[in-house]
């Protein structure tokens, strides 16, 4: 008889599935927007660091969509994020060719980064990276916000 | 009793149909599916009977009835959303979300100034990937 093909990994699959982030890994997560937004702040921002902004917000707004109840106030705060993330993105590709924050917009981008962060503090592993995985689904069928004029 | 052949239409079908295109009548699933309408007739009735999707009446007379997912349904996948059973995967957490009103964050527009914005889920692109 055949011998059962069984996955000696799936306890420990199960049990990450539904750990949280430890301190260590919250720190690992955490830091990269923040050090963005300073290197933004000082003149010194790059396309790299408006793309970890742009993932963090994305993925913000994807678990903001599936925790069930009334998060449109949650909602608000990553389209406001996202409104700025265009902005910056328009002013960057047409005309100043830098990353660079306009009025109100480190505010509105802090404040979808520390939704993240609270969102991150609260949730398992699989559900952000389940997020983070519907955030690369929709990048890749084109489910993107249109540019704005700078 | 004589046995029942099966129905050529799977009730994912319809709902994989229905989250694409909705609200549409029977006579457009049949089309976007390609079973005879008798079948896709069949499943639907039996689909509105157990409350998985629902029926209202076109806005115009002598038109069909307009068939449409709840919105617990436009969210989860089909497979979970039909059979409720199986394998816990992640995308399921949004099947916690199937009692009323749970989902209205993503029903009902955004205020914006004097103007509603509906929720696309549209994504912010990169700039360094170009």
């Amino acid at each position: 008889m055949k011998p059962r093909r069984t996955d000696p990994m799936a306890a420990l699959r199960a049990l990450s599935g539904s750990t949280k982030f430890t301190e260590a890994e919250l720190t690992k997560l955490l830091i990269p927007p923040r050090l963005s937004i300073e290197a933004i702040r000082y003149g010194k921002g790059k396309f790299d660091d408006f793309d970890t902004l742009a993932v963090i917000v994305n993925t913000t707004l994807v678990r903001c969509e599936q925790i069930s109840g009334d998060n449109t106030a949650a909602l608000d705060v990553c389209y406001d994020a996202m409104n700025a993330l265009m902005q910056m993105q328009a002013r960057a590709v047409r005309t100043t060719g830098k990353i660079g924050f306009g009025i109100g917009e480190m505010d509105a981008i802090v404040g979808a980064v520390d939704l993240h962060e609270q969102i991150a503090r609260e949730s398992t592993m699989k559900q952000m990276a389940d997020a983070l995985k519907e955030v690369l689904k929709r990048l890749a069928r084109g489910q993107v916000q249109r540019r704005v004029t700078a | 009793m004589a046995n029942q052949p099966p129905c050529p239409i799977k009730r994912a079908e319809i709902i994989e149909a229905l989250r694409e295109n909705h609200p549409c009548t029977a006579n457009e699933l049949a089309e976007l599916t390609g079973v005879t309408i008798k079948s896709v007739r069949a499943r639907l009735a039996s689909m509105v009977r157990d409350g998985i999707i629902q029926s209202k009446k076109a806005p115009h007379p002598h038109q069909n009835l307009l068939y449409s997912l709840p919105v617990a349904g436009i969210v989860a996948g089909p497979r979970q959303y039909v059979t409720g059973s199986g394998t816990y995967t992640g995308p399921n957490w949004a099947h916690s979300a199937g009692r009323p009103g749970a989902m209205d964050h993503l029903k009902h527009p955004s205020r914006r100034g004097d103007a509603l914005v509906p929720h696309t889920g549209q994504m912010v692109s990169m700039v360094g990937a170009r």
